[in-house]
């Protein structure tokens, strides 16, 4: 961001994080995970700065993306958890089936990329933990942007594995 | 004048709308919303009960976790979608940009005016509004952009019994309303008006379950439609009264949405798809008001 931008993103949170703050603890009931929710809105905020300046009413578009913020995180949180049990509930199954079946196939060679990938094994930990990605990247000393991304990563990773073993 | 409004509520009130608002996405869009927490801001400093936050930390925090990398977008990813983003089709292939035959087929579809149960993902242009959806939203959007915005309005809460009742004073008489299941009663009705839109928002209730419909009427060019959260089921388009109403789930929730020229309706609850069906028939059958 250039001066122009940086002044424009800091003005608008001066102006508006207390009471986006106020919202979102009422809505998702934690202090941390409000936090989270806001400093994720003006980090939406800045990926998009150059046509928000442009808006006709950025404070609206600012709230308008909290709304939407708020709505989404805890839906995300609860569908990472169910891709999670799923893919744990599968991996016992096959493992069972293997340890009664005479041939000794081997069932974890079809998941074991994904079960021994370190993304997921940090989603794994992240689910579990039940922390913001800011509390977690602070404990793994990575980056917020860092922690963000490999999250990601797996949860697409999570999702293609569904697709392909339909 | 909408600023007014809000200054005449409670502050529980105020918490409640901004609520629904949020959770529900279908109350008032975020240029209300922010009229709401600035005044509720201003009432709580008044009665000495405003949450402290330091903000100058936060910003701090900001700059130093959260800012490195923002070019990115969300640290939760593309999974968070911003405001006037269209959302993406569910599935590829589709085009919404043979605009003369989807009404040529919306046309026909009225003139016939069958009640069928088809699912499968697809847009049409109906009175310059499609609807779109992903494994994850639904919601209707106007094909052209509207830079229009909130200005003035009012609110009506509690002053009707009934849907009708508040449909009738505004003098409309279309078929709107849904047949709900017998236990349920009125708990709550709303009623909101501004430059651009009027709506009806009435929750239901049979404890501990509560059934929400909300009628909203747009102004011309008006693209504040609400955006339903939805889970990866299949959306179901089920025709009747020659106007097609979309069904989906959300977890336990049961959604039903439609268009009705000016109108946007959806009902909201724990209800079976079928049972969603019944209510869409129903509209079209209760004779008068």
């Amino acid at each position: 961001m250039n001066d122009a931008e940086r002044s424009f993103v800091e003005q608008l949170y001066m102006r508006l994080a207390g009471m986006m703050m106020a919202t979102a603890l009422h809505e998702l009931g934690d202090e941390q995970l409000a936090e989270e929710a806001v400093q994720d809105t003006f980090r939406i905020l800045c990926s998009k700065v150059a046509e928000v300046m442009k808006h006709p009413n950025p404070a609206g578009w600012v709230v308008t993306t909290l709304m939407n913020t708020i709505r989404k995180i805890p839906q995300q949180r609860g569908r990472t958890e169910s891709m999670l049990v799923r893919f744990r509930s599968e991996q016992l199954t096959r493992a069972s089936s293997a340890a009664s079946a005479e041939d000794e196939l081997d069932p974890d060679v079809k998941y074991a990329d994904l079960a021994d990938d370190d993304d997921y094994i940090l989603l794994k930990r992240f689910s579990a933990a039940q922390c913001t990605i800011v509390e977690f990247a602070k404990e793994l000393g990575i980056s917020v942007d860092a922690c963000g991304k490999r999250l990601q990563r797996a949860r697409k990773k999570l999702r293609k594995y569904f697709e392909e073993n339909a | 004048m909408l600023k007014r409004t809000f200054e005449e509520m409670s502050i529980d009130k105020l918490e409640q709308l901004i609520h629904d608002s949020v959770a529900e996405g279908s109350c008032f869009g975020g240029d209300a919303v922010l009229v709401m927490m600035e005044v509720l801001d201003e009432k709580k400093r008044r009665a000495d009960c405003a949450e402290a936050f330091d903000v100058d930390a936060m910003w701090s925090r900001f700059c130093a976790d959260y800012l490195p990398g923002a070019e990115s977008g969300s640290i939760y990813g593309d999974d968070l979608v911003m405001p006037a983003e269209p959302p993406r089709r569910r599935r590829r292939g589709f085009s919404v940009a043979f605009r003369a035959a989807s009404i040529a087929l919306v046309l026909g579809v009225l003139l016939t005016a069958v009640v069928s149960t088809t699912a499968y993902a697809r847009g049409f242009d109906l009175w310059g509004v499609v609807a779109r959806w992903t494994e994850e939203q639904f919601g209707f959007e106007r094909e052209v952009e509207s830079l229009e915005h909130l200005g003035g309005g009012r609110v009506a809460d509690g002053v009707y019994s009934s849907i009708d009742d508040a449909l009738t004073a505004y003098g409309i008489d279309e078929s709107l309303m849904p047949s709900l299941p017998e236990d349920y009663a009125l708990s709550r009705l709303t009623v909101t008006e501004t430059a651009e839109r009027l709506g009806f928002i009435a929750e239901y209730t049979d404890a501990p379950r509560v059934i929400t419909v909300s009628i909203a009427r747009h102004g011309d060019g008006s693209d504040a439609f609400a955006t339903h959260e939805k889970d990866a089921g299949e959306v179901v388009i089920h025709r009747a009264g020659g106007i097609e109403h979309y069904v989906m789930t959300n977890l336990d929730n049961t959604i039903i949405t439609w268009i009705n020229g000016s109108f946007e309706c959806s009902v909201r609850g724990e209800f079976s798809v079928s049972d969603a069906e019944e209510m869409i028939d129903s509209i079209y059958e209760r004779q008068g008001r």
